[in-house]
């Protein structure tokens, strides 16, 4: 067994085929909706699509059966989000297509900007955020965020109880929020 | 404002919602992309796209975890792994290059204060990273909850107020991308958040009361703030929430805790030193000090396993820093385990006989003959689980079902969550 050749092609190409388009077909579109709340261009969410898929059809043997499903590309989608971070390996070829199509079904598309929860979401540390918005956005329960994250629903609901009392201090602490006249300057400490 | 209503605002902020995703016209599109990624070719030179850090493994009882298994460990695996933390003041222990550079990504700093001792350490990829210093013992048991109603405001009972008075948390960030800010009285920290694509900026909550003071063993000017405090919980007389914030190092810093008074965080302030990468090492709990190390402690565990043909260790999934000794053991034998599990079944479907025999000899005696197993045997029931599914190898059933498939059902030995399901590699 190698970890190429042996994870997808353990199984009969036809059954491999058959589970992949079976996996596309039932968490692509949700997996998009995940990649577009979390990029600013249309074009990066299609990429986090693609390579996502990419990582399950060659692990195809890896990816757990049913709900788990689900929650397992949910990770993987994470983690290639902040490999795209790092350094963006563009799937233009394989994505041509839908990015095109996103970009006349979405104009104008702005991922998680604007309006005081959002801007208190993205003063939030990383993993706060992520486990906040996977329970909100993807509306995941606290244990199947658990899962998504690889940790245990213990520490899950323990983070979270911690994720919302940051986000309701950060909201707490908007000026525009508190206060209508105020407004939020970047100025160098003197 | 409460818990629902928190979710109900992040719920109405989502900016694509499900109807609206649902609603796009993309069949075409996706379609393609589905035929293109089967056509793409699964085996290819690309480096491996991360994949989830898969599962969480239940720990054992804690009375597994002590003692022998430590010591034992520390003889097996010799100068590179370190074995005790939490400051004990030794400085005979000899780090790796990988872990002396974990510690130099950080600021090098300790809170020197008496019986103070390091409780955590995180680090980002993104260079922010926090530590967690802590004192004394936990809140006795029943003093955290309360029964009774509250009335006004937040009821604080004393086991909350002991918890955190017994926390300093030191966090840093990239001093690039994190700028200090005082503005009109208040203090706070901006930075550029590419999600939003504008900078922002956060105060901290109470305007006015902000002043410069030292930290002499640094030589740093520090802004605090006496009364950080945002919520009721967190502020009553001897109980304040206060925070620091300064440059250093390319760093900016932030030292955050509940304090009676402004003494106190003055002393705490003061107990801040500057340490070179062993002493602060040496201050880690053991579990830091495994994690920044874990390719290395991976390699030195796969010594002496005899692994299947095409076996990679970068199968092995990372653990970071949520583990101890014996969860790495199971993940490093576990994979393996489940590798020659797969490989006997391919196998069999191939009528393979040597490959077959091979499989089964090797997990037959793994408990005895892989010198992680033989360790892990000292403190649990994991090796012993393998052998367990390794005799039924040759009747290729368990409890009337199938062998592979109970091993990689949930809560199987390789089934997801297990120890050695496949994740994601060391490196990732």
């Amino acid at each position: 067994m190698t970890r190429d050749s042996g994870m997808t092609e353990a199984l009969p190409r036809e059954l491999a085929e058959q589970r992949f388009a079976s996996l596309y077909r039932e968490h692509g579109r949700e997996l998009l909706g995940y990649a577009l709340r979390r990029s600013a261009d249309p074009d990066d969410a299609a990429d986090v699509v693609a390579e996502t898929f990419l990582v399950a059809w060659r692990r195809l043997a890896d990816v757990p059966p049913g709900e788990e499903a689900r929650l397992w590309l949910y990770g993987t989608a994470r983690n290639v989000l902040a490999n795209q971070v790092r350094g963006s390996r563009r799937r233009d070829a394989l994505t041509k297509r839908l990015r095109e199509e996103l970009g006349r079904e979405l104009p104008a598309h702005q991922a998680a900007v604007g309006g005081a929860v959002l801007e208190a979401l993205a003063g939030l540390g990383e993993a706060d955020r992520e486990l906040l918005t996977l329970i909100g956005w993807e509306e995941l329960t606290p244990t199947q965020a658990a899962r998504a994250l690889g940790i245990t629903p213990f520490a899950a609901r323990t983070r979270l109880h911690r994720a919302r009392r940051r986000l309701r201090a950060r909201l707490d602490e908007q000026p525009s929020r508190n206060s209508p006249c105020a407004e939020i300057e970047v100025e160098e400490a003197r | 404002m409460n818990d629902n209503k928190i979710d109900l605002e992040l719920r109405e902020a989502n900016p694509l919602a499900r109807r609206r995703l649902a609603a796009l016209d993309l069949e075409g599109a996706e379609a393609a992309l589905g035929e293109a990624l089967i056509a793409h070719p699964a085996n290819t030179d690309e480096p491996e796209p991360a994949g989830p850090e898969w599962g969480y493994r239940p720990k054992r009882s804690r009375s597994l975890t002590l003692g022998a298994g430590v010591m034992t460990a520390a003889a097996i695996f010799g100068a590179i792994l370190l074995i005790a933390g939490g400051g004990t003041g030794e400085s005979s222990r000899a780090y790796g290059a990988e872990v002396v550079r974990f510690a130099e990504s950080t600021p090098l700093l300790l809170l020197e204060g008496p019986s103070w001792r390091v409780e955590n350490t995180w680090e980002q990829p993104t260079g922010e990273g926090q530590m967690e210093f802590i004192t004394g013992s936990p809140a006795p048991p029943g003093t955290l909850m309360t029964r009774e109603k509250r009335k006004r405001g937040v009821l604080v009972t004393p086991g909350m107020r002991h918890e955190r008075l017994r926390r300093v948390e030191l966090t840093w960030h990239d001093g690039k991308q994190v700028k200090l800010v005082w503005r009109d009285g208040r203090l706070g920290q901006s930075f550029y958040s590419p999600s939003l694509g504008k900078t922002v900026t956060f105060f901290e909550p109470h305007p006015n009361r902000i002043f410069e003071t030292t930290i002499p063993a640094l030589g740093a000017k520090v802004y605090v703030d006496p009364r950080a405090e945002y919520r009721p919980i967190q502020g009553g007389p001897g109980d304040r929430l206060m925070v620091a914030l300064w440059k250093e190092g390319g760093h900016l810093l932030e030292l955050r805790t509940s304090v009676p008074n402004l003494a106190a965080f003055r002393e705490r302030l003061g107990w801040l030193h500057r340490v070179d990468a062993k002493t602060w090492l040496d201050a880690m709990p053991a579990k830091v000090v495994k994690a920044a190390e874990y390719g290395a402690t991976v390699h030195q565990m796969l010594h002496g396993i005899p692994l299947p043909p095409g076996f990679e260790s970068n199968e092995i999934p990372n653990l970071r820093l949520t583990t101890d000794r014996y969860q790495v053991g199971a993940a490093v034998g576990g994979t393996v385990a489940c590798a020659w599990f797969r490989y006997w079944g391919e196998a069999r479907a191939n009528h393979d006989a040597p490959a077959i025999q091979e499989a089964e000899r090797v997990l037959l005696r793994s408990e005895t003959d892989w010198p992680i197993f033989r360790q892990m045997s000292k403190e649990g029931a994991y090796p012993a689980t393998v052998v367990e599914y390794a005799k039924a190898m040759p009747s290729g059933q368990w409890y009337g079902r199938p062998l592979l498939a109970a091993v990689d059902s949930e809560g199987g030995l390789c089934g997801p969550g297990s120890a050695g399901a496949p994740g994601t590699g060391p490196g990732n």
